[in-house]
């Protein structure tokens, strides 16, 4: 891992997550330029897998615990929306003990339940999962993310293996987002809002107790400070996050299966996170794009496309240690570092 | 439940649980000796299952097929341990998981380009074909007893070769301290690519055995991995002793619970036993490592 | 110096496997003194070391720290109650800097660290406090390097930082002068005299110059017991001691 001092932020990491956002919502008016919307929906996904991969990046990047779980919180997240805009639609109550809801497909309601029961699942398998370390972590997240699987799977009214539709007009507080460009800006509110909040997180005394523990439990420990309540709640938080990205992708695509919780999409997701770069606010967004245009490009030439990307992962783990932020880091250091 | 039925379900947990043996003792020993995570695993279980299917197919003849598959998928195993995976022994966990993942990829696409998208089928020769009624009452197909009886047999190998030679001794040690293993005087690099090939093979053969019962297609290997890794984990990481007590438990916990429980709880039930196991031993029932 | 005892330790077993590292072990501290460790390596010394701060716990015996039972006690929990600890290999945080190791320290003397919102690198109730005590073990000019950039001895003072920075009553250094040069222990030597009075220390050290030299008194450790506590020059003229340990090994 590259040398960082978490006191000390380097300007490019001050500057390029700003600069991410501004030339995210500089797509809308360009693609209104160019004539093609279809940039819209490109850069939405960028920007819900950069959302994911962000809070991914708390746990595997600074935290230093690989989970192969998150899949399956964003796609919590993703059936939060669509189990509430399906009884929305269907104008039949969710019964919940004895409290009947009738269902909506109002984002402003959705999206915090969405994060509070992807938090709470996370907060469940959290307490399992962190009571072990390396790769029983690893195995046990993975587990767990297959577990969350086969229940939507099971969800036999919402579709079961085949996913669930929502036919609903998307809403936040009573507006209409379900067009493009709103629910772009809408997508990249939060992002902006999760990269302030998780900058100042990851920048605290808090997130200086995630990277010394991720590095050197027993000097954390001996300090007074014991890492796994902290850990809890870094998991906690990277898993509200994640259902927020979950319930963004099932809203912006209109439909959530079970294949979006599947632990290969976890795999992307570590992808997105660690290609990009560890350690860092901006490398998932760098990530996630690299990952959205690759599969976009790749698979325009092939349906083959994962076994192109498959060989990508291959070389960029053999050859970048600190992911494509190392190239930019290179690239910008080139003239005053070595 | 009929005792005929519990009978029955009791011999599919158990026939499940060793083929489960066969992946996780691959799985436990390059863990625990290579401190390497092996995602492809899975992979290798599909590739036995393919190479035997194809080569049925070519020749008619299904015993060819194993004959070929298992020491082809052993190879194949060999040379990923030699050309990629053993630059990443001394890596971190994460860069292993992301290797393996790109390969897991690379691995299930480059199958469908070759072999398309539609299952292969696997006929059994006629004498594995029928059904023998062991006790009266209790009939079960022929080729689920011999696969039984291969993966029993493989265990009890294995046993046999940790426990009794010198070359098992080698394992053991090497699975609970690295450092006295290298000291022993071996030429670690070959016997890491034969260790790998051996697992490679192994998980060839529980792959093959899988094909005539369910479909060989892509994408196979996930779930049986997945498994894998939760016997791993209930057994210990690196103890073969702890992968077959965990994979009979697994074997059968997921056999019962898909026939004595609602579809949802029966899939998610070996999970739960993981969780409940993990809560009180988080280092697995046979905990090797100190 | 007052006779107050700051430590007691009683009867302190700790088996691993059918080895006593840990033998029927008695000892105190009396609140300011240096009370240097001595003994044979494999004596069990690091074992003790880990009992008093936490990392191990005994399988039978008590510790009590100002009269307080604190044998079952975890190490974080020992370590808000004013133990700290240097590691005889070198214990830190790689890729911080210096001054950032330093810091964690002093968080960790400050109660829990569940503040998510303040940047803790504007934070002066850290930063202050970390630079005394790097000033203190002379590391300031190093305060910006990389933990990795830094020497072997520039390394064990700023584990010694580390452990002043949580302003400690009781400073357990495990041989704080391992594999340092002539001149490097000399200085460190130097460092552990200035730290006299200021807080009580259990000091395990292999150099039998600096321990004579430092120590108000010591325990002499063989096979997991005390053999013998005193003054420095009742300790060098026992008989026992010389037999069991000072007259073989040097």
């Amino acid at each position: 891992m590259a040398e960082f001092d978490p006191h000390r932020p380097s300007t490019i990491d001050r500057v390029a997550p700003i600069a991410a956002i501004a030339i995210l919502a500089a797509v809308p008016p360009v693609a209104g330029l160019l004539g093609d919307p279809f940039l819209i929906k490109v850069a939405t996904r960028v920007v819900v897998f950069a959302i994911a991969a962000i809070g991914l990046n708390l746990v595997v990047g600074y935290a230093g615990l690989v989970s192969l779980l998150h899949a399956g919180l964003f796609g919590v997240g993703g059936y939060v929306v669509g189990v509430a805009a399906w009884h929305e639609f269907n104008g039949e109550a969710l019964g919940l003990g004895p409290v009947a809801w009738a269902g909506t497909a109002d984002l402003a309601i959705t999206l915090p339940l969405a994060g509070l029961l992807a938090g709470i699942v996370a907060l469940v398998t959290g307490v399992v999962s962190l009571r072990t370390s390396g790769p029983y972590f690893l195995m046990i997240t993975l587990a767990f993310d297959q577990m969350l699987y086969y229940g939507a799977v099971a969800l036999q009214k919402y579709g079961g293996e085949d996913g669930l539709q929502i036919l609903s007009t998307i809403t936040f507080a009573g507006r209409d987002v379900s067009a493009r460009t709103p629910f772009f800006y809408l997508a990249l509110t939060i992002l902006a809002a999760t990269v302030f909040l998780l900058g100042r997180v990851v920048g605290s005394r808090f997130g200086v107790v995630l990277r010394a523990a991720a590095e050197n439990e027993r000097r954390v420990t001996v300090t007074g400070i014991p890492p796994y309540a902290y850990r809890l709640t870094a998991f906690v938080v990277s898993g509200v996050v994640c259902g927020l990205a979950g319930a963004l992708l099932a809203s912006g695509q209109q439909f959530v299966s079970p294949a979006d919780m599947s632990w290969v999409r976890s795999g992307d997701l570590v992808v997105m996170a660690v290609l990009g770069g560890l350690s860092t606010l901006w490398g998932p967004i760098v990530g996630a794009a690299a990952f959205v245009v690759l599969e976009l490009v790749l698979s325009s030439w092939t349906q083959y496309w994962q076994l192109a990307f498959g060989a990508i992962i291959v070389v960029v783990v053999l050859t970048l240690r600190g992911g494509l932020a190392d190239l930019v880091k290179l690239a910008t250091q080139g003239r005053d570092a070595r | 439940m009929t005792f005929a039925l519990f009978a029955e379900q009791l011999l599919n947990g158990i026939q499940f649980g060793v083929t489960l043996f066969l992946m996780a003792s691959g799985l436990t020993l390059v863990f625990g000796i290579m401190n390497f995570i092996n995602l492809a695993h899975g992979s290798l279980y599909m590739a036995g299952a393919f190479l035997a299917a194809a080569v049925q197919a070519a020749t008619g003849s299904f015993l060819l097929g194993v004959l070929v598959a298992i020491p082809a998928t052993a190879a194949l195993g060999a040379a990923l341990e030699f050309g990629l995976f053993r630059r990443f022994y001394a890596r971190n966990h994460l860069d292993q998981v992301l290797v393996t993942f790109g390969v897991v990829l690379m691995a299930n696409e480059a199958t469908r380009l070759i072999f398309g998208p539609v299952p292969l089928r696997m006929p059994l020769p006629e004498a594995l074909a029928g059904s023998i009624e062991i006790v009266p009452g209790l009939v079960y197909p022929t080729f689920r007893l011999v696969v039984l009886a291969v993966g029993l047999a493989v265990a009890g190998l294995l046993w046999l070769v940790v426990m009794k030679t010198r070359l098992g001794m080698w394992v053991r040690a090497g699975s609970s301290n690295r450092a006295i293993a290298s000291a022993m005087g071996v030429d670690v690099g070959l016997v890491f690519a034969g260790l790998f090939a051996f697992g490679a093979g192994l998980a060839g053969l529980a792959g093959l055995m899988a094909g005539p019962i369910l479909a060989v297609q892509v994408g196979m290997g996930e779930p049986i991995l997945i498994l894998a890794l939760v016997v791993t984990v209930i057994g210990g990481i690196g103890s073969i002793r702890g992968a077959f007590a965990a994979a009979l438990l697994v074997g059968l916990v997921d056999t019962f619970g898909r026939v004595m429980l609602p579809p949802a709880l029966g899939s998610m039930a070996i999970f739960l036993l993981m969780a409940l196991i993990l809560a009180f031993k988080p280092k697995g029932l046979f905990p090797v490592h100190g | 110096m007052t006779d107050r005892r700051l430590l007691e330790v009683k009867g302190l077993v700790k088996s691993f496997g059918g080895l006593k590292a840990t033998n029927d072990l008695n000892f105190d501290l009396i609140e300011g003194e240096i009370h240097g460790v001595i003994g044979p390596n494999g004596a069990g010394k690091t074992t003790f070391v880990s009992q008093l701060q936490g990392q191990l716990l005994p399988d039978l015996g008590e510790i009590l720290l100002d009269g307080e039972d604190v044998t079952r006690l975890p190490a974080h929990l020992r370590a808000r109650r004013g133990v700290a600890r240097s590691f005889q290999i070198t214990s830190l945080v790689p890729s911080f800097t210096a001054l950032a190791n330093v810091m964690l320290a002093v968080q960790g003397g400050q109660g829990h660290s569940f503040r998510f919102w303040k940047r803790a690198w504007t934070d002066d109730a850290l930063a202050g406090p970390a630079h005394v005590a790097l000033a203190t073990v002379g590391l300031d000019h190093k305060a910006n390097a990389v933990v990795a950039d830094l020497g072997h001895g520039e390394c064990r003072q700023l584990e010694l930082a580390m452990a002043l920075a949580m302003k400690p009553r009781l400073l357990l250094l495990d041989e704080p002068m391992a594999g340092m040069g002539r001149k490097d222990g000399a200085a460190m030597t130097d460092l552990v005299a200035r730290l006299k009075g200021r807080t009580s220390i259990v000091l395990i050290e292999h150099d039998m110059e600096a321990v004579f030299r430092l120590a108000d008194r010591i325990s002499v450790l063989v096979a997991g017991r005390v053999i013998k506590t005193g003054l420095p020059e009742e300790v060098r003229a026992d008989e026992e001691v010389r037999a069991a340990y000072l007259g073989h090994s040097h």
